[in-house]
């Protein structure tokens, strides 16, 4: 619905976020319950959507809003510790944004315990879009530069973590009666994360040099999951995103009403 | 392997106190310790990665 999208719009210029990444509650829900339950193994799925590309805007900008999942078995060789995806759930994924069905797909994965991304889920979103080249279309992936992948930790706190190489992006964690909007920093905020980043690539990915240069440059998000619990709510968030939606909810009983009118 | 730490309250600085072989114990043993640890926020996090402190 068009409405979706000028909600969205409106959070996102408030914001001045140059990428908007929108999460259904309910995706988030799901892999929490399945990152606190499992130890021994990474789980993960791809997450589907739309997204808008503001072209004609003072500056372009882009919105993503992720509504559905698809859970995959994890075909790493040490899945406690990584997760890979089989490469015919990537082809089944495909073959649903070729019908028609989704425009937008990131990957998510799980944490059994509350830690950051590692160095080997950094080198598979660096290594995203040739790993998706030959398969998805290219409607897909014309803006998977921009787009975060995910980690849902499942240790005493619970987290919801982006990330990507991009400078300046906002997730907006949602449902009908809680949000939360969480801003993008960079890895250079974070010194130990940094050093931890900053060797381990060299250690894991030795002969990947492009990498080590990139490994720095990653930002990302951090939400806690009772926030979203709670329906915490960043300071001030609250009346200007509820007047928002009560504003499109206004103009929507008043189309239907015009609308009925017609008839 | 699950290093069960000790996060500073103040400082968020964070130290490995204990190891443990898996989550339930890691949950097991915090639930057990935690109150000899009033400075600390414990959490537990896998060997070699690297834990998040908000």
């Amino acid at each position: 619905m068009a409405e979706r999208w000028d909600v969205f719009r409106r959070i996102g210029e408030r914001h001045k976020a140059d990428v908007l990444i929108v999460i259904d509650r309910d995706i988030v829900d799901y892999f929490t319950d399945i990152a606190k339950a499992t130890d021994d193994r990474e789980m993960g799925g791809f997450l589907l959507g739309d997204y808008v590309y503001y072209s004609g805007s003072p500056k372009p900008w882009l919105i993503a809003h992720f509504h559905d999942y698809v859970q995959v078995p994890n075909v790493s060789e040490k899945p406690e510790t990584t997760f890979a995806f089989p490469e015919e759930s990537l082809r089944e994924v495909a073959d649903m944004i070729s019908a028609g069905r989704y425009s937008a797909f990131t990957l998510l994965h799980t944490h059994p315990s509350d830690s950051f991304f590692s160095v080997e889920d950094l080198h598979v979103h660096y290594r995203f879009r040739l790993l998706i080249s030959d398969v998805v279309p290219e409607e897909a992936r014309r803006f998977q530069h921009f787009i975060p992948h995910f980690t849902i930790t499942g240790g005493e706190v619970g987290y919801a973590v982006s990330y990507m190489d991009y400078l300046h992006w906002v997730c907006y964690y949602y449902d009908e009666s809680a949000y939360l909007v969480v801003s993008s920093k960079s890895v250079d905020s974070n010194p130990e994360l940094r050093r931890h980043l900053f060797w381990m690539a060299r250690v894991k990915f030795p002969d990947d040099f492009e990498f080590h240069l990139g490994v720095t440059d990653y930002h990302y998000t951090v939400a806690k999951i009772s926030d979203l619990e709670e329906i915490f709510i960043r300071g001030g968030e609250t009346e200007d995103v509820e007047r928002i939606i009560e504003e499109m909810k206004e103009r929507m009983r008043k189309e239907i009403e015009r609308r009925l009118r017609q008839l | 392997m699950y290093n069960i730490i000790c996060i500073d309250k103040i400082t968020k600085e964070w130290r490995v106190i204990h190891t443990v072989s898996s989550k339930r114990e890691a949950i097991e043993w915090i639930r057990a310790h935690e109150s000899e640890y009033p400075d600390c926020i414990l959490n537990f996090v896998r060997e070699g990665f690297e834990p998040i402190i908000e």
